[in-house]
């Protein structure tokens, strides 16, 4: 049976309404004009998920290789010297041979106290009479020079008396990349260069930059391959440059769009059985997408779905489908709202525009569609019969809600916090190390240079023990130094050894060895106590340059900063120092909670559910059911995208909790028996752009697709046939009027 | 006849002219040529040696050093086991011998008193590109391995005589400037290596009494 049209009871169009649908129509066209003319902006693709504060800081990495015969000869030169000479220049390790001489400088304040008898033991004179023999028998070896004995500089080995891992002091393992001069990495063979350049200029013009510099300086205009890779959180996305990725995230952001107003055509058409109708929903709702961008800043590709989600969401609030009500709106209006509360920006912003888009969008289409309707000539929709659903028994529904949640729990244990933060093979950087797993500490501001590096030396000290099993290397300035107060505490240690007399004693037993005492000169001064590794004295050494590079000045004051190369895979109870930042730290940090963050917002979306259905329907039979169901539908999808190989909990918390909010709106209205005059419209529209994400050619829109898509249809079922009978049920435990 | 002398002399001139413009310029590669031929005929020398696999030679050592009052001198035997094991056991007792094994390298003083040295793995670049080079040298049958990440340039005036250095930007130039290889005219068996290590050190190692076994 039909009965009269759905429009038949609608007022006629009056000039408010009428100039209503005008002033929409003609801020969105001016507001999507001002959106075009603006300067695309970057998007970020996985790496909106991570907050600014854990990006890493403006910059890029250089790789320079030999490709030629032709650029051999200024090649060393290049090497040593190019990288002081550009922009922003930082030094990816500290210099070697200034760093060994600073060390060996303060040989003896590296010492912990522990090995001070050890000290005391090969400064004894009969074991100074060994060792410098043994150095001059191992001289007659013709490969002497290879072996890793440095006798200049330490010609009685003290320095395996202090047992610290070359990656505490920043220096870099023996079969890897070397460490040139300037404090850049060049490879193993010798051939590729590369640098770090902590500045905001773009690729195009460090290109042109670094072309100049070898070309002026070194002569060198062929022969080396210059290729700069901007630092960015998702490798893979930024390998391409900045205007080619925007371009081509718009396009197919462009084609997902209009391909999901079409879907949703389609949907109404056939739903409704008036094409005008139909047309003129979708072009109110979607005439709202500029204003839905505007709020959510911009097309981020990431967050397409939610768009072409929210556009069916909207039209299926709107009078020509259903008319629930404002808790009905309401519920789906603030489906994203606990997105607000964890720390995925993306997501903190669309929870903001989903609400006040959907509000917006719900809105215009309530005024504006009625007046074009009628402007359009169309025929009021016929209205459906209305079939009584057979709903399942209480224990049927009862047992499937118990599955799903079983099914849910069990997919909690296989969710990861994997955010694609590492990087992917960019080419670039990543036979050096992988600059995603680098995260800095930052001191807070001291009044200069010294305070600052003072205060550096207490970040050293947190981050070493992360050596090696958290961080395979640490470019932190403090752990080269000591504070002032430490220094006075360890020359009042070694005051018994007797330093002077040792020293005049060496002396002696060089020479009788055939050896020049002047020749170990930098070793001898070493032994003078009073020399400290103190930040004034690093300031004013031969490492100067290298500290202050670790130093940034702004109107604050002077900030340190530490850096850290982070283990890949780090272990999944290492606990990183709070104030370390960087991709890497949060990736971790996402790992460990990922299992609070996923049940936090679950558990607030369906309390939300569960409140505003109990403000509408003053029902808590009908609140807890449509809570219950919500959940049980949100846990048979995790159960499905688990098994779908869907398992990364910042993508899976959108479609989630849609899904929930999907189901208990339905699963409301079914309760209450009051609902929406055309249930299975109200959950195509819903549900409309699930086909759409599904066929699309980006595998998160896919995985977004297959969850919204498998989750709203086991959320129908459940909202239609389990709801009813568990509501009844919980109306007579609670003992609540059916009425109410 | 003083006129056939001048159109004699002229014609060689024209013809001179022509044959200069008709060649066009030099190619690039032309003086490289000498350099390649020489280098060739001293891998050539240094090749024949290799006819036995394994080394065994008398040798001669003397290190001048910044942190020696006089050069020392050592003597004593060198022992090659293709591919990459290599002894040189010094005769004085204040000396010392030195292993190489698998790319491990070990020297320890003769004198049993004296503290034992470290085992040194190939982990180094430096260590590296000198161990794999002298084994080279010493099995005279692996050019690719000899020109591996190095420069070979001869010496010119001395037909038996050529360089090795580390290639640019190799990170061996921070310990090894150059190897300077002396071979023995006739059986082209390495005589004479001087080893200039870069921070001013240069060792000369000599060789006689060759023995070559399979």
């Amino acid at each position: 049976m039909v009965s009269s049209g759905a429009l038949s009871a609608a007022p006629r169009t009056t000039p408010l309404f009428t100039a209503a649908g005008l002033l929409w129509f003609a801020s969105m066209v001016a507001l999507a004009v001002w959106l075009l003319m603006r300067t695309a902006g970057e998007f970020l693709g996985m790496a909106g998920l991570v907050p600014p504060e854990h990006h890493p800081p403006a910059g890029s990495h250089v790789r320079i290789s030999l490709v030629s015969e032709v650029a051999e000869e200024a090649w060393p030169q290049v090497v040593d010297l190019l990288g002081p000479t550009l922009p922003g220049h930082w030094p990816l390790a500290p210099p070697p041979a200034e760093t060994r001489a600073w060390l060996d400088a303060h040989l003896l304040y590296r010492l912990a106290p522990v090995d001070q008898a050890a000290l005391a033991r090969r400064l004894e004179p009969a074991a100074l009479r060994a060792v410098v023999a043994g150095l001059h028998a191992r001289m007659a070896s013709p490969l002497f020079a290879v072996g890793d004995e440095d006798p200049r500089r330490d010609p009685l080995g003290l320095r395996s008396l202090s047992e610290v891992e070359p990656a505490r002091l920043g220096l870099l393992a023996g079969d890897g990349p070397v460490a040139t001069p300037a404090g850049d990495l060049v490879s193993a063979d010798g051939r590729t260069l590369l640098l770090y350049l902590r500045t905001g200029l773009s690729a195009t013009r460090l290109h042109a930059w670094i072309g100049v510099q070898l070309a002026a300086r070194f002569g060198v205009t062929s022969g080396v391959e210059v290729v700069v890779l901007p630092m960015a959180v998702d490798a893979a996305s930024s390998a391409l440059s900045a205007s080619s990725t925007s371009s081509a995230s718009s396009v197919s952001v462009a084609d997902l769009l209009a391909a999901g107003l079409a879907a949703l055509t389609l949907v109404l058409a056939l739903g409704l059985r008036r094409v005008r109708v139909a047309l003129a929903l979708v072009l109110v709702v979607g005439a709202g997408v500029p204003l839905v961008l505007l709020l959510a800043g911009g097309i981020d590709p990431l967050a397409a779905p939610l768009l072409l989600t929210l556009l069916g969401v909207a039209a299926s609030c709107a009078p020509p489908v259903g008319d629930s009500g404002r808790s009905s709106t309401l519920r789906l209006a603030l489906a994203l709202l606990p997105l607000l509360l964890l720390p995925y920006p993306v997501w903190q912003r669309w929870a903001v525009a989903w609400v006040l888009g959907g509000l917006a969008l719900v809105f215009a289409a309530v005024v504006v569609t009625p007046p074009l309707l009628r402007l359009a000539a169309a025929r009021p929709a016929p209205l459906p019969v209305l079939r009584a659903t057979r709903s399942w028994p209480l224990a049927v529904g009862l047992l499937t809600m118990v599955a799903c949640l079983s099914v849910g729990t069990w997919s909690l244990g296989h969710v990861s916090g994997a955010m694609l933060t590492t990087d992917r093979g960019d080419g670039v950087s990543g036979e050096f190390f992988a600059p995603a797993r680098m995260a800095e500490l930052r001191t807070s501001p001291a009044v200069d240079d010294a305070a600052a590096l003072a205060a550096a030396v207490d970040d050293a000290a947190v981050l070493a023990p992360l050596v090696p099993a958290a961080a395979v290397r640490l470019d932190a300035p403090g752990g080269l130094l000591l504070a002032d107060g430490a220094c006075a505490t360890r020359a009042a240690q070694l005051v018994p050894l007797d330093l002077p007399g040792r020293v005049d004693l060496l002396r002696v037993i060089l020479s009788e060895q055939g050896m020049r005492p002047d020749a170990f000169g930098e070793f001898l001064r070493a032994l003078d106590a009073g020399r400290q590794p103190t930040p004034a004295a690093a300031l004013a050494g031969p490492l100067a340059s290298w500290f202050t590079a670790h130093l940034e000045r702004d109107e604050s004051g002077v900030t340190a900063v530490s850096r850290v190369q982070l283990a890949d895979p780090l272990p999944a109870d290492t606990l990183l120092p709070p104030g370390l930042r960087g991709p890497a730290v949060f990736a971790h940090h996402e790992q460990q909670a990922r299992l609070g963050r996923l049940a936090l917002a679950l558990a607030l979306g369906a309390w939300l559910a569960a409140f505003l259905t109990w403000l509408g329907a003053r029902s808590f039979a009908v609140a807890l059911t449509s809570a219950i169901v919500g959940l049980a539908a949100q846990a048979g999808a995790l159960g499905l995208a688990v098994a779908a190989g869907i398992s990364s909990v910042p993508l899976l918390l959108p479609p989630l909790l849609l899904v929930g909010a999907i189901t208990a709106d339905a699963s409301a209205r079914c309760c209450q028996a009051d609902g929406a005059t055309r249930p299975v419209l109200t959950f195509a529209c819903q549900l409309s752009a699930a086909p759409v994400l599904l066929v699309s050619a980006d595998p998160q829109w896919r995985g977004f697709g297959l969850l919204l898509g498998l989750g709203g249809v086991l959320g129908f079922a459940l909202a239609t046939r389990a709801a009813p009978p568990i509501c009844a049920w919980l109306r007579r435990l609670l003992r609540e009027e059916a009425a109410t | 006849m003083r006129r056939l002398i001048l159109l004699a002399l002229g014609t060689c001139l024209i013809a001179h002219v022509a044959q200069d413009s008709l060649a066009g310029p030099a190619p690039a590669a032309a003086p490289e040529e000498p350099l390649a031929r020489a280098a060739s005929h001293r891998v050539k020398l240094w090749q024949k040696a290799g006819t036995g696999a394994n080394l065994t030679a008398r040798y001669r050592m003397t290190r001048k050093s910044s942190l020696l009052f006089e050069p020392l001198s050592t003597q004593g035997s060198l022992r090659f086991t293709a591919p990459a094991t290599l002894e040189l056991r010094d005769e004085e007792p204040g000396g010392a011998t030195t292993s190489v094994t698998g790319g491990a390298l070990t020297i320890v003083a003769n004198d049993p008193a004296l503290p034992v040295g470290p085992t040194l793995g190939d982990g180094s670049p430096v260590r590296r590109w000198l161990l794999d080079h002298l084994l080279a040298l010493l099995g005279a049958r692996d050019l690719v391995a000899l020109r591996a990440e190095a420069r070979l340039r001869p010496v010119f005036g001395l037909r038996t005589a050529f360089e090795l250095s580390p290639a640019p930007g190799h990170p061996a130039r921070a310990a090894v400037h150059d190897l300077a290889i002396q071979l023995d005219p006739e059986s082209g068996e390495l005589v004479r290596l001087v080893i200039t290590e870069t921070g001013g050190d240069v060792v000369t190692l000599t060789l006689s009494e060759h023995v070559r076994t399979p």
